[in-house]
C-alpha cells in the first residue's frame, strides 16, 4: 500500500464517502405520510375522548341542578309548613 | 502545510475579477434556486417537499460523511434532518438565508448532538464502513475502499468542532460566509480554523498509515 500524499488525501475527501440511498426520497416521503396518518388517527381519537367527556359533563351539570332545586323546594316547604303550624 | 490548490475547499484564490463576476452570479443563482425551494417547503405537499429532499439529499449525505459517519448513521441523521425540517417548515425565516442553509443547520446541530452521544457511550463508537465506487477501475478499488475506511477513520479520530469545520470546509453549497456565520465566527477565522483542521487529519491519517504499514 502506498503512502498517500497530502494532496491525495485531500483529494479523496472531496469524493462522497458515504451516498444517498437510491429511495431515500420515497422513504422520507412515507414516513411523512405514516406521520400524519398516525397524528390524524391520535387527533381523532382525543377528539372522540373530547366528545363522550363533555357528554358527561353535561349530564353532571343537569342532575346536580336539578338535585340542587329539590333541596331549595324542600326547605321552601318545610319553612312555610312551620310557618302554618304556628 | 504545503498549499490548497488542489483542494475544492474555500481556502484556495483566484483571480480576483473572475471571482467577483462567478460569485455574483453564484449568488444571483441561489437567490432564484431559494425561491423555488421556499414555494416547495411552503406548498405543504408531500410531493412538493420529496422535490426538495431530491435536490437536497447528496450534499446532506457527503457532509455527514466527511463528518466521519458511517453510511447508517449518516442515513438516520439525514432522515431525521429532513422529517424536522417537514415538521418545523413554518418556523423557516427566509430574511436569516437561504433554505438550504437552515436544512444544514439541523443537520449540522444533529450531527454534534450524535458526536456528543456517541462520546457519552464509547463501546457505540462507529465503526467506519468505506463504499466500493464501483465506476472506478476494480483494481483499484481495494486500495481506494481501504484509503476511504482510513479516511474515515482520522476524521473520527479528530475533536468535533474539527469534524465539522472540515466538512463545513468542503461542502460546495455553501459560500464561505455562510459557513463562518454557521460556526459563528469570521471569514478570515473560519480558514484558519480550517487549515489548521486539514493539518490535524493529514496527520491523523499519516498516523493510522504509519500504525498500519510502518
Amino acid at each position: 500500500m502506498t503512502h498517500k500524499t497530502e494532496a491525495e488525501i485531500l483529494a479523496l475527501l472531496e469524493t462522497d464517502l458515504v451516498h444517498a440511498p437510491v429511495d431515500f426520497s420515497q422513504r422520507i416521503s412515507a414516513k411523512i405520510q405514516h406521520n400524519a396518518s398516525t397524528e390524524s388517527a391520535d387527533q381523532h381519537i382525543e377528539a372522540a375522548a373530547h366528545n363522550s367527556y363533555s357528554w358527561w359533563q353535561w349530564l353532571a351539570m343537569v342532575g346536580g341542578s336539578v338535585l340542587g332545586m329539590t333541596q331549595v323546594a324542600r326547605f321552601i316547604f318545610g319553612y312555610w309548613l312551620s310557618v302554618a303550624a304556628t | 502545510m504545503s498549499s490548497d490548490s488542489s483542494s475544492h475547499s474555500k481556502s484556495g484564490h483566484g483571480d480576483s475579477s473572475q471571482n467577483n463576476s462567478a460569485e455574483s452570479q453564484a449568488r444571483l443563482n441561489q437567490a432564484r434556486q431559494n425561491q423555488i425551494d421556499t414555494r416547495d417547503l411552503n406548498s405543504e405537499s408531500p410531493q412538493a417537499f420529496t422535490a426538495l429532499v431530491e435536490r437536497y439529499q447528496q450534499p446532506i449525505f457527503s457532509f455527514l460523511g466527511r463528518m466521519g459517519f458511517s453510511q447508517a448513521t449518516a442515513e438516520d441523521i439525514a432522515q431525521e434532518s429532513f422529517l424536522k425540517v417537514w415538521r418545523y417548515r413554518q418556523r423557516y425565516n427566509p430574511d436569516k438565508g437561504r433554505v438550504f442553509t437552515w436544512i444544514f443547520t439541523i443537520a449540522r446541530n444533529l450531527a454534534l448532538n450524535e458526536i456528543q452521544r456517541a462520546q457519552r457511550t464509547p463501546h457505540e463508537l462507529e465503526t467506519p464502513d468505506a463504499i466500493a465506487d464501483l465506476t472506478q477501475d476494480p483494481s483499484a478499488t481495494a486500495e481506494n475502499m481501504q484509503a476511504r475506511r482510513r479516511l474515515q477513520q482520522a476524521l473520527t479520530t479528530l475533536s468535533a468542532s474539527d469534524r465539522m469545520t472540515i466538512a463545513l470546509d468542503f461542502a460546495d453549497a455553501l459560500s464561505a460566509r455562510e459557513c463562518a456565520h454557521l460556526e459563528n465566527c469570521s471569514e478570515a477565522s473560519f480558514r484558519t480554523r480550517a487549515s489548521r483542521a486539514r493539518q490535524r487529519l493529514i496527520q491523523a491519517y499519516h498516523n493510522l498509515e504509519f500504525n498500519h504499514d510502518p
